[in-house]
């Protein structure tokens, strides 16, 4: 089934992942997954240099029309965050912007954050934000109301606390989910789509920091209809991003993989 | 979907029954304690509800294709380990697709000897421990003590991989038994670990469960072989495909993927018994 990867990575990690090309690694998991479009972040902006690693990340997505790219912004740095937002969304292979609370040391109500916010609705209109708990997913909601027009995907939906994040994407328009965890707790997914439906759910593997096809079996026990594997693998993202949802893109009933 | 591994068996050696008072699993809680924000808003509890029941765990392996699950009751873990240990068998002994894992809490001190003997005795090939969560300490001379014992029978012994460094002394301490040793839930910052003492120990093996970055299924076949990994679902805890798909989807030989996804089981640690 064609996917949308609305959450994945640029970049190199200190884990036991076999050194390559990231770029040709995340090609070929696009491949493997019949992912049409993976949206990345650089993991270098993420845990050393928020420039460089946008700088890196931008060079090297650029030649795959498969990868897309978040701007990485960081509330230590409001000004230069600004800039790396001037000098990356105008590009069409920069759909949005991606904040890293916990790694940025900037909680999600901490006043620096709340002006990078403003800054991000004014440049951006979509948001992923690193979100693993109920306590985020409430101040997300309070930037939700406060920028209706930013649409902003709730990254990694909570963790534990995804029932409480379902129901914040439900009451909030502008609000969505995705569901990469290094936990896969069985039955998260059924019950966030009797919280708050598939249209609030997109899907976003954290590849290559996880496998997609670990964060495709969450969906696949799931169990979902074609209806909402269609809406949550594909139409809910390529609104978000763009992205014409035509005949020729439109998913027919199948297995996820 | 179908998890048919062709010829051979799909076993999965992680897997549990029964109920549990917090009806969400501890390893997530702390995961989630992490906080992101300074305040601390008056927010209503929310729950990760887990269907924990027998009648789950043989659902999900009738989806998947399970031909056969390791599992223990979770009573053994959480509350009693000897009534426990009779609940697993007992189901064990009513759907014969499950095999038996039993537990002991070497903190109580009464009756543990006694139930290695009990239970290896009447046929347990396989004995979970959980120091983590139950607080205890593997170089203990209680539980080493548990190890001699169990030594002297055909068995294996599945411990948690634990924090950086527990696998390195796990195998330190107890591989020198001879008895097969299982590594369970190694992931991001630990599996690194489990290559490296994989690689130097013959009978240290690795459940794949949360090995879920990219490639790394691959990575350790290469760097310790196939036959050191053993394939773990977490059920019913976790969706069954997001572990079968991590082995499912590794670049490597059929050959290979048949041993992870059950060959190893049944060569190593249950020595053709309950096939």
């Amino acid at each position: 089934m064609k996917k949308i990867d609305v959450h994945a990575h640029y970049g190199l990690w200190m884990y036991p992942i076999p050194v390559a090309n990231p770029a040709e690694r995340l090609v070929r998991l696009c491949e493997r997954e019949q992912t049409q479009y993976m949206v990345c972040s650089s993991a270098l902006a993420l845990l050393y240099d928020m420039q460089a690693g946008n700088a890196e990340m931008a060079e090297a997505i650029e030649p795959h029309e498969q990868l897309l790219g978040y701007v990485y912004v960081n509330a230590n740095f409001l000004d230069e965050s600004v800039d790396e937002m001037e000098a990356y969304l105008p590009r069409d292979d920069f759909v949005g912007v991606k904040i890293h609370p916990r790694l940025s040391g900037v909680a999600c109500d901490d006043p620096r954050m709340a002006e990078l916010f403003g800054e991000v609705a004014r440049r951006s209109s979509l948001l992923l934000m690193h979100t693993v708990d109920r306590y985020a997913a409430h101040q997300m909601a309070e930037f939700a109301r406060q920028y209706p027009q930013l649409s902003i995907i709730l990254g990694h939906s909570g963790h534990t606390d995804s029932d409480e994040a379902a129901r914040v994407a439900a009451e909030m328009p502008n609000i969505y989910l995705d569901f990469c965890c290094e936990w896969p707790g069985a039955g998260k997914i059924e019950r966030a789509l009797q919280i708050c439906g598939p249209e609030k759910i997109v899907f976003g593997s954290d590849g290559d920091l996880l496998d997609p096809a670990f964060t495709r079996g969450m969906f696949e026990g799931a169990d979902l209809t074609p209806h909402q594997a269609q809406m949550i693998f594909w139409d809910n993202a390529a609104a978000l991003l763009g992205i014409a949802t035509d005949a020729a893109n439109s998913n027919q009933p199948q297995d996820i993989q | 979907m179908s998890a048919s591994v062709g010829d051979e068996m799909l076993i999965a050696i992680n897997t549990c029954f029964g109920m549990s008072p917090t009806r969400r699993v501890r390893k997530a809680q702390g995961v989630a304690a992490a906080r992101m924000v300074y305040s601390t808003p008056q927010l209503p509890e929310t729950t990760q509800d887990v269907d924990w029941s027998l009648d789950n765990l043989l659902r999900i392996m009738d989806n998947y294709g399970v031909d056969r699950a390791c599992t223990y009751s979770l009573r053994g873990k959480l509350y009693e380990f000897i009534s426990g240990n009779e609940e697993t068998w007992s189901a064990a002994e009513r759907h014969p697709r499950l095999i038996p894992v039993a537990t002991i809490n070497p903190q109580r001190h009464f009756g543990c000897l006694e139930e290695v003997e009990r239970c290896a005795d009447s046929g347990f090939f396989l004995f979970r421990f959980f120091p983590d969560e139950q607080s205890w300490d593997i170089g203990s001379l209680p539980f080493l003590r548990l190890c001699e014992a169990l030594a002297e029978w055909p068995v294996a012994v599945m411990l948690p991989a634990g924090a950086w460094g527990q696998q390195t002394r796990t195998a330190e301490l107890l591989c020198q038994f001879g008895f097969p040793v299982v590594a369970m839930g190694a992931t991001f910052t630990t599996v690194a670990e489990s290559i490296a003492v994989a690689a130097k120990h013959d009978n240290f093996f690795c459940e794949t469960s949360m090995m879920h970055m990219a490639d790394t299924i691959e990575g350790f076949v290469s760097e310790a072989g196939a036959d050191s990994l053993i394939f773990g679902s977490d059920s019913p805890a976790s969706y069954f495909a997001s572990a079968y798909g991590l082995v499912n989807v590794a670049r490597i030989s059929k050959h290979a993927r048949n041993h992870i996804m059950g060959g190893n089981a049944t060569d190593y640690l249950l020595c053709g018994e309950h096939l």
